[in-house]
C-alpha cells in the first residue's frame, strides 16, 4: 500500500499540476491563459485563424510544465553563435526539427511561394505608380527602426540595433517576412514579433480607417479613378522574371524572398505548370503554414515572453503599422496633387503589405463616401507592391545587420 | 549608443527601398509603353487590309433586297426596328438581320460574371 502511495505521490510530484505550483510556475498558467485567448481570437473573432490557431496551441504546448515540447536552449543562448545540432538531433523532438524550418530560413520562402501563385500583378504592372505607394509604406519599418533606438537610448528597454530592425519589419505588415527577418536577426524575439505582427494584420480593419479617413478630406476620398489597361499575358510572363533579376541583383539578400514569390507568379502566369501551381499554393503552403506557426508558437516560453520587452514590441509594432499606413496615404496625395485628382489617396494604404485585407480596406471606405466607387483593382497594386517593398526592406536589413 | 549611425542606417533604408521600386516602375513603365506600341502596330496592320475590301460592301440595295426577318410572335415592330438599326450601326450594313427569337435575360448574369470573374 505504502509502496503504491509512494508511485502516486512521485507521479504528482512529476506532474506538471506540482510545477505549477513551484515558484515562477505561475507564469505557465499565464502564458497558457494568453494561448487559450488567442485561440479565442482564432475561433471566435477569427483573427487571422489559419495562422493564430496552430501558433495559439503551439503556445500552450511550449508552456506545460514538463512536457519539454521544444528547447530552446538548443537553439538561442548567450554565446551561442550556432544551434546545438548534435544535442537537437540527439534529444531533440518533433517541435525541434519543425523549428528548424524557421531557424534556417525555410518555410518564409516557400510560404511566399505559395503566395505567389496567388497574386495577379496585372494592377500594379498596369499602373507602375502603384510601386511608390508601396516604397512609401515601407516608411513604417524605417520609422520604427529609428523609434526602437530612441526607446534603447532612454534606457526604458535595452534593444540592441537587430533587435530593433526585427521589431521594426512588423511594419511591412507581412508575417513571413517577419518571421524570416527575425530568425535571422533576432531569434530570441522571435516568439513576441510573431505574435504582434499576425495580430496587427488581423487587426488592419481596424487600425487602418481612422488613419486613413484623418489624413484625407471628403473630396479626396470620392475620386473615381480610371480604368486600368488590360495587361497581356507575355507583360505578367516577363514581370516576375525581371523583378527577380533587378531586386536580386541590387539586394542579394532579398533573393531568396523575392525569387521564391516571383517564381510562384510565374507557375501561375505562365500556364505550363498547373499541376505544381495548384501544388505550390494548396497543399505545400497549407502544409508549411502548420509547421510555422506550431513552431513558432512553440517559441514564446513564459520567461522569453512575459517581460516589458514583450509591451514595447506590441506598441512599438503598433506605431510600425500605423506610420506605415499614415505614409502610404501621404504619398497618394502627393500623387493626387500631382496628377490633378486623378489618384485617390485612399489606395496608398493598401501600401502596407496585407494581402488583400489593406486593398479590401480601401475600397470599403471608399465605397462608405462614393457607393459608386470601386477602388479594389487599383488598391491592389500599391497592396502587391508593398509585398514587393517589404521584402526588399528585410533584404536591405539583414544585409546591414547579419 | 551611437544615435547618428542610426539615423544614417533609417535614410539609407528608405532611400534604398525608393531607389529599387524607382526602378522597377521605370521598367515597368518601359515595357508597358512597348507592348501598347506594339499592339497599335498590330492592330494597324489588321486594320489595314480590311479597309480597301470595305469599299466595294457599300451597296444599300444588298440590305434591301435582303428577305424579311422571322420574328417571333409577341415581339413589337419597333423592337425588331431598333435591333435592325442596331446592327447596322455596329456592323456598318455588312449583317443581315434574320431572324428574332425571345432568348433567356443573360444580360444579369453577364453582370455579376462582369464584377465578380476578376477575383
Amino acid at each position: 500500500m505504502a509502496q503504491f502511495i509512494d508511485t502516486l505521490v512521485g507521479i504528482f510530484q512529476s506532474s506538471g499540476f506540482a510545477r505549477l505550483g513551484e515558484p515562477g510556475g505561475w507564469l505557465y498558467a499565464v502564458m497558457i491563459c494568453v494561448g487559450c485567448f488567442l485561440l479565442y481570437l482564432a475561433i471566435v473573432k477569427e483573427f487571422e485563424p489559419l495562422i493564430l490557431l496552430p501558433m495559439a496551441f503551439g503556445m500552450i504546448l511550449a508552456n506545460l510544465p514538463g512536457s519539454g515540447v521544444i528547447h530552446m536552449e538548443y537553439f538561442v543562448g548567450d554565446g551561442l553563435e550556432h544551434p546545438m545540432w548534435t544535442q537537437i538531433l540527439n534529444n531533440g523532438g518533433l517541435a525541434d526539427m519543425l523549428y528548424m524550418g524557421v531557424k534556417l530560413g525555410i518555410y518564409p520562402p516557400l510560404i511566399f511561394l505559395g503566395i505567389g501563385t496567388m497574386t495577379d500583378f496585372a494592377p500594379l504592372i498596369s499602373n507602375p505608380k502603384s510601386l511608390l505607394l508601396g516604397a512609401a509604406a515601407q516608411f513604417g519599418i524605417f520609422g520604427t527602426y529609428m523609434g526602437a533606438r530612441l526607446l534603447a537610448a532612454t534606457g526604458l528597454v535595452d534593444f540592441t540595433q537587430k533587435q530593433s530592425a526585427a521589431i521594426a519589419i512588423i511594419g511591412g505588415a507581412d508575417g513571413p517576412t517577419a518571421i524570416f527577418v527575425t530568425s535571422r536577426l533576432a531569434p530570441e524575439l522571435l516568439g513576441s514579433i510573431a505574435v504582434a505582427a499576425y495580430s496587427y494584420m488581423a487587426l488592419v480593419p481596424v487600425i487602418q480607417p481612422p488613419i486613413m479617413k484623418a489624413l484625407t478630406s471628403q473630396k479626396e476620398r470620392v475620386v473615381v479613378m480610371k480604368q486600368l489597361r488590360s495587361v497581356s499575358k507575355t507583360e505578367k510572363i516577363i514581370f516576375p522574371v525581371m523583378v527577380t533579376i533587378v531586386v536580386s541583383l541590387i539586394v542579394p539578400d532579398a533573393a531568396v524572398l523575392v525569387g521564391m514569390l516571383m517564381l510562384g507568379n510565374l507557375m501561375k502566369e505562365c500556364g505550363v505548370v498547373d499541376r505544381i501551381q495548384k501544388t505550390a499554393g494548396n497543399e505545400l503552403m497549407n502544409i508549411i503554414t502548420i509547421f510555422l506557426a506550431l513552431s513558432v508558437g512553440c517559441t514564446t516560453s513564459a520567461n522569453t515572453f512575459l517581460n516589458t520587452r514583450t509591451l514595447f514590441i506590441i506598441v512599438l509594432g503598433l506605431i510600425a503599422f500605423s506610420f506605415g499606413t499614415a505614409a502610404g496615404v501621404l504619398c497618394g496625395k502627393v500623387m493626387y496633387l500631382l496628377t490633378g485628382g486623378q489618384v485617390n489617396p485612399l489606395i496608398g494604404s493598401a501600401g502596407v503589405s496585407a494581402v488583400p485585407m489593406a486593398a479590401r480596406v480601401s475600397q470599403k471606405v471608399g465605397q462608405s463616401e462614393n457607393p459608386q466607387n470601386f477602388l479594389l483593382m487599383h488598391a491592389m497594386g500599391p497592396n502587391v507592391a508593398g509585398v514587393i517593398g517589404s521584402a526588399v526592406a528585410a533584404g536591405i536589413l539583414i544585409n546591414i545587420f547579419s | 549608443m551611437n544615435l547618428g549611425s542610426d539615423v544614417v542606417i533609417t535614410i539609407t533604408g528608405i532611400v534604398l527601398v525608393f531607389l529599387i521600386l524607382v526602378l522597377l516602375m521605370a521598367i515597368i513603365t518601359l515595357e508597358g509603353k512597348i507592348f501598347t506600341s506594339l499592339n497599335e502596330k498590330k492592330k494597324a496592320a489588321k486594320a489595314a487590309p480590311k479597309a480597301p475590301a470595305a469599299k466595294p460592301a457599300a451597296p444599300v440595295q444588298s440590305a434591301a433586297a435582303a428577305p424579311a426577318p422571322q420574328v417571333e410572335e409577341g415581339i413589337p415592330g419597333d423592337v425588331v426596328a431598333a435591333i435592325m438599326a442596331a446592327i447596322h450601326a455596329m456592323g456598318n450594313g455588312k449583317y443581315t438581320l434574320k431572324a428574332v427569337r425571345r432568348a433567356n435575360n443573360g444580360w444579369g448574369k453577364a453582370g455579376v460574371n462582369d464584377t465578380t470573374a476578376p477575383f
